[in-house]
C-alpha cells in the first residue's frame, strides 16, 4: 500500500551520479514524452526511443541540440523547460540521452518542474564535461573535469577543486577554492609546534 | 501513550455520522499541532479505534473526528450511543500517514462518503497555507456528510459525484486534466480506491504520484507460516492464517491488545532477531528498517523465526 510517511527517509541531495549502463526503457503508459538528445550523443539511442513509442502510440517530440550549442542551451534551460512544461499534464515524461553536464541540467530542470525521478530515463553517454558551482561568487562553469581536478571560476578566476558533491537540485558539482585548503593544510601542520611553544 | 481528554461537544453531521470535538482533561494531555490527513486512536472500554482528524492542523478547535455508525457492537456504535459531551475517552497523539507532497505544484483530493475526513483536513489546511488543489467527492443519496461544509471551502474546484458509476466518470475525467506536478490523495471504499490506482495508472500516473489511506483496515493476506522464540528459548509456531497475537495466547503468553488492526500500537513487542513483516499502520519507514519491534496482531515474519523480549 503506497503511503506518504511524513519522514520517509528524504532522497539523498546530493551523491555521485551511477549511469546506468545502457539507455532505460521507456514508459509505454505515458501521455506523452519529450525526448532529448544532447551534445555528443548515440543518435541511435534517441532513435530507438522514439521507435518504441511510435509502437507504443505515445505521442511524442524531441529537442537534439549540437555540441557547440550545447553552453548556451544549458543557460537558457531553466526557462525552456517552465515553456516545455506548461499545458503538460501528468503522465508526460522526460528521456535524455548524452552529456553529463546537460543530462543532470535536464533532470534539475524536471524536477523543478514538478516531474518525479521515476518520471525521468537518463542516458549519459560522455562525461568529460561537468558544470561546477562556485559557492564563492556563485557562477558556475562548464568545463572538461571530474572530482579531484582543478578547473579555473569563470566568475571569479578563482582556482576551484572539484569535489564528489553532485547537486541533484542544480544538477551541478562543488567546487571550493583550493588556495583556501592549501593554507589550512599549512596552518594545520605548523599546529603541534604551536602546542609546543605553549605547552612545552 | 494515550491521555485523556473530555468530548467537548457532540454533533449531527448527517443521519448516521457525528462529529465529536475533544479537548485535553487529564495530566500530560495536550494538542498537538498535527499533518492533514492524521489520524487520532480512540480508546473505549477494551476497544481502540483510528479515525481522522478533520482540521487544519492548527488545533484551536480541538481534535475533531467525523464518525459513522457502523454495526452495534463496535467502537463506533459506542461514540454514537454511549458518549455524551463531558464524558471521558482516552486518545493516541495524532499520526501522519497520508500527508500532503511537500513539493506537489497542485493537490487532487478524492473523497467517496465517510472517506470525506481525511479529504475535509487536507482541503482546510490547503486553503490556510495557499495550497494550490481541487477536490472529487463521490456520495450517495443515503448520505453526503460534510458536503456542505465542502461546498464552502472549495466553490469552483469541488467536482461532485452522485452515485459509485458518476465517480467513476468524474475520476477519470479529473485525473486526465491533472498539470504536472500534480499529486492526487484518494480515502473511500476498497473498491474506490483501487478504481483510483488503476484509472490513474491507466492514464500514465506513477503509483508514487498517487496517495491513498484507507479507514477500515486493509484485507490483509493470511501470510506464510513463521516460528517466534521467546526470551526463554521456548518456540511457538504461528500457522497461515493466525496471527502471532493469537498464536502467542494460544500458547498462554497473552500480549495486551485492543484494536486488532495494527492501529492503536498497544500490542507492541521488542523483536531481538530475525525480520518482522510488517503490516501495522502505526510505524515509521524508518521505524520499520529499524526491525526492532512489531505488532504481533498483524504482522508477520519474513525471516523463518522472530525472536522476541517476551
Ligand atoms: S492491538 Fe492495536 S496495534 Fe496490535
Amino acid at each position: 500500500m503506497p503511503r506518504t510517511m511524513d519522514d520517509a527517509p528524504y532522497p539523498p541531495k546530493t551523491s555521485m551520479p551511477d549511469w546506468p549502463a545502457e539507455p532505460g526503457r521507456l514508459d509505454p503508459a505515458a501521455v506523452s514524452y519529450t525526448l532529448f538528445s544532447l551534445g555528443e550523443a548515440d543518435k541511435a539511442v534517441l532513435r530507438r526511443w522514439a521507435r518504441t513509442l511510435e509502437d507504443a502510440a505515445v505521442p511524442h517530440d524531441a529537442v537534439v541540440v549540437d555540441t557547440r550549442y550545447l553552453a548556451a542551451w544549458i543557460e537558457d534551460l531553466p526557462q525552456t523547460m517552465v515553456t516545455l512544461a506548461a499545458g503538460r499534464r501528468v503522465g508526460w515524461r522526460i528521456a535524455a540521452a548524452g552529456e553529463e553536464s546537460a543530462v543532470l541540467a535536464v533532470a534539475a530542470a524536471a524536477r523543478e518542474a514538478g516531474l518525479l525521478d521515476v518520471e525521468l530515463t537518463l542516458f549519459v553517454t560522455d562525461s568529460r564535461r561537468i558544470r561546477v558551482y562556485c559557492p564563492h561568487c556563485k557562477s558556475h562553469t562548464l568545463a572538461e573535469a571530474r572530482p579531484g581536478s582543478v578547473v579555473r571560476c569563470s566568475g571569479c578566476a578563482l582556482d576551484l577543486e572539484v569535489h564528489p558533491h553532485l547537486s541533484l537540485h542544480t544538477g551541478m558539482y562543488l567546487g571550493t577554492d583550493r588556495a583556501a585548503r592549501e593554507r589550512r593544510r599549512v596552518r594545520q601542520s605548523r599546529t603541534p609546534d604551536l602546542q609546543e611553544a605553549l605547552h612545552g | 501513550m494515550a491521555d485523556v481528554f473530555v468530548a467537548e461537544s457532540i454533533r449531527e453531521v448527517s443521519p448516521d455520522v457525528k462529529e465529536f470535538t475533544f479537548r485535553p482533561a487529564g495530566p500530560g494531555a495536550v494538542l498537538r499541532p498535527y499533518a492533514p490527513g492524521s489520524h487520532i486512536v480512540v480508546e473505549m472500554s477494551g476497544k481502540a479505534n483510528a479515525y481522522s482528524l478533520t482540521g487544519d492542523g492548527t488545533t484551536a478547535d480541538g481534535y475533531r473526528i467525523s464518525v459513522r455508525r457502523q454495526g452495534d457492537g463496535g467502537g463506533s456504535a459506542w461514540l454514537h450511543d454511549r458518549l455524551r459531551p463531558g464524558d471521558s475517552v482516552r486518545l493516541s497523539p495524532p499520526r501522519s500517514a497520508f500527508a500532503p507532497v511537500a513539493t506537489a505544484k497542485h493537490h487532487l483530493y478524492v473523497a467517496a462518503g465517510i472517506g470525506v475526513t481525511p479529504i475535509l483536513s487536507h482541503v482546510r489546511a490547503a486553503l490556510r497555507w495557499n495550497r494550490s488543489f481541487e477536490v472529487v467527492y463521490g456520495y450517495s443519496a443515503a448520505g453526503a456528510p460534510h458536503l456542505e461544509d465542502l461546498r464552502r471551502l472549495a466553490p469552483g474546484r469541488l467536482f461532485e459525484a452522485a452515485g459509485r458509476g458518476r465517480l467513476a466518470d468524474v475520476l477519470a475525467e479529473r485525473l486526465r486534466q491533472q498539470p504536472v506536478g500534480t499529486h492526487a490523495y484518494a480515502c473511500g471504499p476498497a473498491g474506490v480506491m483501487t478504481a483510483f490506482q488503476e484509472l490513474g495508472g491507466s492514464f500514465g500516473w506513477p503509483e508514487e504520484r498517487l496517495h491513498v489511506e484507507h479507514f477500515a483496515a486493509p484485507e490483509r493476506e493470511p501470510g506464510e507460516p513463521f516460528t517466534v522464540r521467546l526470551a526463554s528459548g521456548r518456540a511457538v509456531a504461528v500457522p497461515s492464517g493466525t496471527s502471532a497475537l493469537d498464536a502467542l495466547a494460544e500458547a498462554g503468553v497473552a500480549v495486551p491488545a485492543l484494536c486488532r488492526q495494527g492501529v492503536c500500537g498497544q500490542c507492541r513487542v521488542d523483536v531481538s532477531a530475525g525480520i518482522p513483516e510488517h503490516r501495522d499502520l502505526i510505524l515509521t519507514s524508518r521505524e520499520r528498517e529499524a526491525n526492532d519491534c512489531f505488532y504481533p496482531c498483524v504482522s508477520r515474519a519474513q525471516t523463518d523465526e522472530l525472536e522476541l523480549e517476551l
